[in-house]
């Protein structure tokens, strides 16, 4: 595993689990409609961590109707189906009222992916901060380490995301810029603050 | 003493090299010094905690030093038994669930 810092990315030559081609297929459709980041979970799993997952966690651009209807014609040529709804306007809907909503292929529910639209402005600001790892030939994008650090210890903080963040400042130990981690949690606690008094709530 | 022939005396050599050569590559490309692994064959243990989430916090640490140390290819092929044998059940699921 290779990374450079200044380029943002990461040079991976791992064998590929089953979970990986079903990313790579996914993506691969996303990106042909829409901007995309990969978050969460899968982001410390495609870097070792060793466990599994259910669901994939997706960023993706606001998009309007007519493209998102684009996107979902081909998930569907390409076998894949929305677990949450059947009529794109329905899942469409979900998206715009800040909901996930979660795809799989056909005749399965598990993994699958949730993506959703950006709902805060340090959510989308996800778009601006993300690495490239490069997989086989193939670019995947994912949030930057200090990003999926500050949120999954100081946002997410069960044991699980703790454990994920952990396995990132392990495996990049030197490389992690820690002011940018503690910048992002004093936004995050702003954030859980604003959520705790009923300011926000998602 | 056992007295080892000039083959094996070599292979030795070679394999130590080998693990040399691989540690100093890790290095340059992590730009940390992994942690003393210097033969193949020399074993890291794991600390046991006094609680599961100690455990369980020296298992990630432990793995993570694995990763840090190993190629991408072998410590992934680990990995991918976990994660391919979740999906084949989540599939095998399915199958029950359409025949039933």
């Amino acid at each position: 595993m290779i990374y450079d810092e200044n380029k943002r990315e990461i040079k991976l030559d791992r064998e590929l689990s089953e979970l990986d081609k079903l990313v790579i297929e996914f993506t691969g459709i996303l990106e042909k409609h829409v901007e995309y980041v990969i978050i969460s979970g899968y982001v410390s799993i495609l870097l070792g961590r060793s466990r599994i997952t259910e669901d994939i966690d997706i960023f993706i651009k606001e998009m309007s109707f007519e493209q998102f209807s684009e996107l979902y014609q081909e998930f569907e040529e390409k076998g894949f189906w929305c677990i949450n709804a059947e009529k794109p306007e329905s899942v469409y809907d979900y998206l715009k009222t800040c909901k996930a909503v979660r795809f799989a292929r056909k005749g399965t529910s598990m993994p699958n992916f949730e993506i959703g639209f950006p709902k805060r402005e340090i959510d989308s600001e996800t778009f601006g901060d993300f690495i490239n790892v490069i997989l086989k030939g193939v670019k995947l994008k994912i949030s930057s380490l200090e990003r999926h650090i500050a949120f999954k210890k100081y946002y997410l903080e069960t044991d699980k995301d703790i454990e994920d963040s952990l396995h990132i400042e392990e495996i990049f130990k030197g490389k992690v810029d820690y002011e940018k981690v503690n910048k992002l949690r004093k936004s995050i606690e702003i954030i859980k603050r604003d959520e705790e008094n009923g300011k926000e709530k998602y | 003493m056992e007295k080892k022939n000039i083959k094996e005396v070599e292979e030795e050599k070679r394999r130590l090299l080998d693990s040399q050569e691989f540690c100093r590559n890790k290095k340059e490309k992590i730009g940390k010094t992994p942690a003393k692994l210097t033969h193949p064959e020399k074993r890291e243990f794991m600390k046991p905690g006094k609680t599961n989430r100690e455990d369980r916090i020296n298992f990630v640490k432990f793995w993570a030093n694995y990763v840090r140390t190993h190629s991408d290819k072998e410590w992934s092929r680990q990995q991918n038994v976990l994660i391919d044998s979740q999906i084949e059940h989540a599939h095998n699921l399915v199958r029950k669930t359409v025949d039933s």
